[in-house]
C-alpha cells in the first residue's frame, strides 16, 4: 500500500523513534529485572511508611466522603461572633488524625459563603473551640462520645465517620451529623436539636435529604 | 511505513495536545465529587456486593475486586480483558481464534465457560461454548463499575459460577443530558468512533470499529506452519437503556463482530461472524428496612457463523452455526431483621439451540468433496434445557465485629441431575484497619453444549457423556488499611473433581471431552497493594503464586507459578497523567513436541498516559506492548499444538468530546 505525501520531518521521527525502541530493548530488559529487585527491597520500605497513599476504592470513598464535609457546611450558619473572629477562614479540624488522607485535598481551599477551607489536627474536644467543622474518624468516635459527656456546647459542626454501620437513627453524644451507611450510597443524620442548641442554624435544604436524630427541634 | 506515519502523527498531535490548557472535560473523580450536588452525592453507588447485598468491598464475603469508570485510565486499558491482567489470580491464554481465555485461580478453559458474565445483573453467554469475551466486542466507553469476585459463586449465581463472577455495570443515567463523541485510532489501521447520549430517563450507545487484528503475520498455525490468514475484523454495538418508571429500567443491547481465525493453517482462511441481541428488563422497588423485591427478565438471541474460505479458488470450504436462544426469569426479596438480612429468590433460565447445521466442502487432506458433507453439530440439534434453581442467603452481624454469612443453591436442570450448592463466610473486623475472612464453598460447572453433545468427524469413537465439575474451595483472606494505604492477602485451596478436559480421539481424527480421574487440588496465594510513595504517583502491585496437583493429571502444565502485575500512574500536572503498566508471568509448560514456540517468561510493558485538553476535550493514549515482545502463551489442549502468539505493540490514541449542552 502506497504513502501518501508526508512531511519530511515526520518520517525521520518515526524512522529515529523505531530506532531508539530497538536499542532500548535489551537495555530495558536488562533494567526491568533491576527494577523488579528494587521493589523488593522498596516494599517493605513503602508498606510501613505512613505517608503512603491508598487508592482504588478506598480513595474514591474517602474523596466521597470529603465532598459530603464540604457540601453538608454549604447548608450550615455559624453564630455571627465565629464570622467575626474568621471572617476569611473557614476552619476545618480533624480529631485526633485526618482519615481522609490525601482525599481532603479535593475540597481544601474550597471557598464556602466567601470563607476559605483550612484545615489542622487536634488532639481532643476542648482544642477544636476554634473550629467550625471538627471530623471524627470512626475509629476516635468511641473517644469523642466520651469526651463530650461532660458537654460540648461550642458552635463546633462535629461530623463522625460512621459509614461502617448502617444508620439507625441514634443520637451520638458530640456528634451533629454522622455520616451513615444507606443502602448502597452514603447517607446522614443530623442532631438538630443539639445543633441549635450549640448556635448552629441548619438549613431546611439540607434536612430534607436527612435523617433527624436526637429530640424534637426547637 | 504507513504505520510509522500514523504513530508519529499521533505522536505529533499528543505533544501538541500536552501543552493546552486544560480544563474540566468530565465530573466523577477527584475534583468532580466536590462540585456535586448533595443531592447527587446520596445516590452515588458506593458499596458493592459480593453478596447481593451493598457492602463494603473490604467487609464482602468473598475475594472482591473493583475498578470504576475513573479508574480505566489509570490502567491504560482499552478492553476490560486487559484490566484483569491486574487481578492477582487471573492469568490470560491468546486462544487460536480471536479471544483471550480468562484463567482464574489455575481453571483452564479454551472458553470462558467456569466465570459468569452479570450485564446490569443479567447473565450473557453464548450457549454452543458457553462463552462469553471481553475484548473489542465490549465497548468499555459504555461501562460505569466492573466488580470481580474470585471464587465460588455458584450457592448465588448458578452454575459456571465456578471460578468467580464478573459484574459490569453500564453507565449510570445523568441528571443533566450530555453527549459524548469519541475517536480512537491507532496502528493496524485501528479506527473506533463511540457516540453516547445519556440524560435522566434514557440513554443510547453507539460504536463502531475496524482494524486488522495486531498479530505478526509471521506468526504459525496451530500446526506450526505458516499463515496466511488475512487481519482484518469490525465490531459493532448499539445499547439503549431506559427508565421509564422509579425502579423500572429497560434495556436492548445489539452487537456484531467479524473476526478472523487467527492461527489457521494455510490451506484455508478461516472467519468468525457473530451477532447478538440482548433484551432485559428489570424492577426494583423497596429498602432493606422495609423489604426490597427484586425481580429481573431477559432474552438473548445469539448467532455465530464459524466458516473457512479454500486459499486458491477462495471458495467456501466449511460453515457451521452456532446459533442460540436464551431467557430467563429471576425474582429476589430481600429484608432486614434486626441483625439479619436475609436474601431469597428463584430462578428460571432456558437455553435453546436454534441452528447447528454445519457443511464441510473442502477437507485439507482430501481436498473439495463430492458429496458435501453435512449435519449437525450438536446430537441434539433441537435441544432445550431448563435450569429451575432456589436460594436461600443471610448474612448475620452477630455484633460490630463478627457477621457470617450463609447461603444455598438448589439447581435442577433439564439435561443434568439436581445439584445443591452452599458458601459459608465469616468476617471479622477486630477494627476499622483490618479485616479476616474465612470461606467455604461449593460449585459446579455444567458440561457445555459442545463439551457433552459434539457430533465428532472422521471417527466412529463414541465418547463419554461428561459429568459436571465439581469444586470444593476453603480461602483465608486478610486486609489492612493504614490510615493512608491498604494490602490484602489471600490464601485460597480449591479441590476439583471430574475436570473436564479435550483429548484427542483414539484415531486422532478429532477431539472429545472427558471428565479426569480422581482430584485436582490447585492452592496458591495472592498479594494486592494500593500505594502512593510520593505525592502525585499511584502504585499497585499484585503477585500470585499457583500450584496444582491432581490425581490423574499430575502438576497441570499450562500455568506461570508465578503471575505479577505492576501499575505505576503519575499525576505530572493536576489535568495530565502519565502510566507504566508491567504484567509478568512465569514460564508455563506445553505438551507439544515443538521447540521453537516455548511460553516463556515474560515481561510485557505498557505506556500510557490521558489528561484534559479543555473543558470539553480529553485525551488517552497507549502503546500495548512497549518493547514489541514475543510472548507465546500454551495451546492448552492436553494435545500438540502450537502455541500462539500473543498481540504485537500497539501505538493507539483516544480523543473524547463531550459538547455543551
Amino acid at each position: 500500500m502506497d504513502a501518501s505525501p508526508v512531511d519530511a520531518r515526520v518520517l525521520m521521527l518515526a524512522w529515529m523513534y523505531e530506532k531508539s525502541i530497538t536499542n532500548l530493548r535489551s537495555t530495558c530488559r536488562r533494567n526491568l529485572q533491576v527494577a523488579w529487585a528494587a521493589l523488593a527491597l522498596v516494599l517493605p520500605v513503602v508498606l510501613f511508611s505512613p505517608e503512603t497513599v491508598a487508592d482504588s476504592d478506598t480513595d474514591r470513598l474517602k474523596q466521597i466522603k470529603a465532598a459530603f464535609v464540604l457540601n453538608i457546611a454549604k447548608f450550615v450558619t455559624w453564630p455571627e461572633k465565629v464570622y467575626q473572629q474568621r471572617p476569611q477562614q473557614l476552619m476545618v479540624c480533624h480529631y485526633q488524625y485526618n482519615a481522609l488522607g490525601e482525599a481532603f485535598g479535593i475540597i481544601d481551599g474550597k471557598v464556602v459563603e466567601g470563607r476559605r477551607l483550612s484545615k489542622k489536627t487536634v488532639g481532643n474536644l476542648p482544642e477544636s473551640v476554634n473550629c467550625d467543622i471538627l471530623l471524627v474518624p470512626t475509629e476516635a468516635l468511641a473517644e469523642l462520645e466520651n469526651e463530650a459527656q461532660v458537654g460540648f456546647d461550642k458552635p463546633v459542626l462535629t461530623i463522625a465517620d460512621m459509614t461502617d454501620r448502617r444508620g439507625v437513627g441514634q443520637a451520638h453524644n458530640g456528634v451533629l451529623v454522622a455520616l451513615v451507611r444507606k443502602n448502597s450510597s452514603i447517607g446522614f443524620e443530623v442532631n438538630l436539636q443539639q445543633a441549635q442548641k450549640n448556635g448552629l442554624k441548619v438549613s431546611s435544604e439540607l434536612l430534607k435529604l436527612a435523617t433527624i436524630v436526637g429530640g424534637e427541634s426547637e | 511505513m504507513l504505520n510509522a506515519m500514523k504513530y508519529q502523527g499521533i505522536l505529533v498531535a499528543l505533544c501538541t495536545s500536552m501543552g493546552g490548557q486544560a480544563g474540566t472535560a468530565e465530573k466523577g473523580p477527584a475534583e468532580g465529587f466536590a462540585d456535586m450536588p448533595l443531592q447527587d452525592l446520596v445516590s452515588l453507588d458506593v458499596f458493592s456486593s459480593a453478596s447481593l447485598l451493598p457492602t463494603q468491598i473490604s467487609r464482602a464475603p468473598g475475594t472482591v475486586y473493583s475498578f470504576h469508570r475513573s479508574q480505566f485510565n489509570r490502567f491504560g486499558v482499552r478492553r476490560l480483558e486487559d484490566l484483569l491482567q491486574f487481578v492477582p489470580g487471573f492469568q490470560l491464554n491468546q486462544y487460536r481464534k480471536r479471544h483471550r481465555a480468562l484463567w482464574a485461580r489455575g481453571l483452564l478453559q479454551h472458553y470462558n465457560s467456569k466465570l459468569v458474565l452479570m450485564v446490569d445483573g443479567v447473565r450473557r453467554q453464548h450457549l454452543y461454548y458457553g462463552h462469553f469475551s471481553l475484548g473489542d466486542n465490549f465497548p468499555l466507553e459504555m461501562v460505569e463499575k466492573v466488580e470481580i469476585i474470585l471464587g465460588p459463586a455458584t450457592s448465588l449465581y448458578g452454575a459456571n459460577a465456578f471460578g468467580g463472577m464478573i459484574s459490569v455495570t453500564t453507565r449510570d443515567f445523568a441528571d443533566q443530558p450530555k453527549l459524548e463523541l469519541s475517536l480512537n485510532a491507532g496502528d493496524n489501521q485501528r479506527s473506533k468512533t463511540t457516540a453516547f447520549y445519556n440524560s435522566d430517563g434514557w440513554q443510547a450507545f453507539g460504536s463502531y470499529l475496524t482494524q486488522d487484528a495486531p498479530f505478526s503475520e509471521d506468526r504459525k498455525s496451530f500446526i506450526g506452519l505458516d499463515v496466511l490468514q488475512p487481519l482484518d475484523e469490525q465490531y459493532q454495538t448499539l445499547s439503549l437503556k431506559a427508565r421509564p418508571l422509579p425502579g423500572l429500567t429497560l434495556k436492548l443491547n445489539y452487537s456484531e463482530s467479524e473476526t478472523p481465525f487467527l492461527f489457521i493453517p494455510t490451506s484455508q482462511d478461516a472467519f468468525v461472524d457473530k451477532s447478538n441481541l440482548s433484551i432485559a428488563l428489570s424492577y426494583e422497588v423497596g429498602d432493606l428496612d422495609s423489604g426490597k423485591f427484586e425481580i429481573r427478565t431477559y432474552y438473548q438471541r445469539d448467532k455465530t457463523r464459524e466458516y473457512e474460505k479454500e486459499q486458491l479458488t477462495r471458495a467456501l470450504g466449511y460453515e457451521e452455526f452456532q446459533n442460540a436462544n436464551l431467557g430467563g426469569v429471576s425474582v429476589t426479596g430481600f429484608k432486614r431483621w434486626q441483625v439479619h438480612t436475609l436474601a431469597a429468590g428463584v430462578t428460571w433460565n432456558r437455553e435453546k439451540a436454534e441452528n447447528t447445521r454445519y457443511e464441510r466442502r473442502f477437507h485439507w487432506r482430501d481436498g473439495f468433496l463430492d458429496p458435501v458433507e453435512t449435519g449437525y453439530l450438536l446430537a441434539d440439534p433441537e435441544l432445550e434445557n431448563n435450569d429451575y434453581a432456589f436460594f436461600l442467603q443471610d448474612v448475620w452481624d452477630i455484633n460490630p465485629q463478627w457477621s457470617l454469612t450463609l447461603g444455598g443453591r438448589f439447581d435442577q436442570f433439564d439435561q443434568f441431575d439436581e445439584y445443591f450448592n452452599y458458601r459459608a463466610a465469616l468476617v471479622h473486623t477486630p477494627d476499622t484497619r483490618q479485616t479476616w475472612k474465612l470461606l467455604y464453598g461449593t460449585a459446579i460447572r455444567t458440561p457445555t453444549l459442545r463439551e457433552y453433545l459434539k457430533v465428532l468427524e472422521g471417527t466412529s469413537f463414541k465418547p463419554p457423556v461428561p459429568d459436571a465439575e465439581r469444586m470444593k474451595t476453603l480461602e483465608l483472606g486478610y486486609q489492612y488499611q493504614w490510615e493512608k494505604a491498604d494490602l490484602s492477602l489471600n490464601l485460597f485451596q480449591n479441590n476439583m473433581e471430574d475436570f473436564i478436559r479435550e483429548m484427542p480421539t483414539p484415531d486422532e481424527e478429532d477431539e472429545y471431552y472427558a471428565n479426569s480421574e480422581g482430584t485436582l487440588r490447585l492452592h496458591g496465594a495472592e498479594m494486592l497493594l494500593n500505594a502512593s510513595p510520593l505525592q502525585n504517583l499511584q502504585v499497585r502491585f499484585g503477585l500470585a503464586y499457583l500450584n496444582s496437583e491432581g490425581t490423574e493429571l499430575g502438576r497441570m502444565p499450562y500455568l506461570a507459578s508465578w503471575s505479577t502485575s505492576l501499575n505505576l500512574n503519575y499525576n505530572y500536572h493536576s489535568k495530565h497523567s502519565i502510566g507504566l503498566s508491567l504484567v509478568h508471568n512465569d514460564s508455563r509448560s506445553d505438551t507439544n513436541s515443538f521447540a521453537d514456540d516455548d511460553a516463556d517468561s515474560f515481561v510485557v510493558a505498557n505506556l500510557h498516559g490521558s489528561g484534559e485538553i479543555s473543558k470539553t476535550l480529553s485525551y488517552t493514549f497507549g502503546i500495548d506492548n512497549l518493547f514489541n515482545s514475543q510472548v507465546y502463551d500454551p495451546a492448552a489442549d492436553f494435545g500438540w499444538q502450537y502455541n500462539p502468539e500473543r498481540n504485537e505493540r500497539e501505538i493507539w490514541m483516544r480523543l473524547q468530546w463531550t459538547p455543551a449542552f
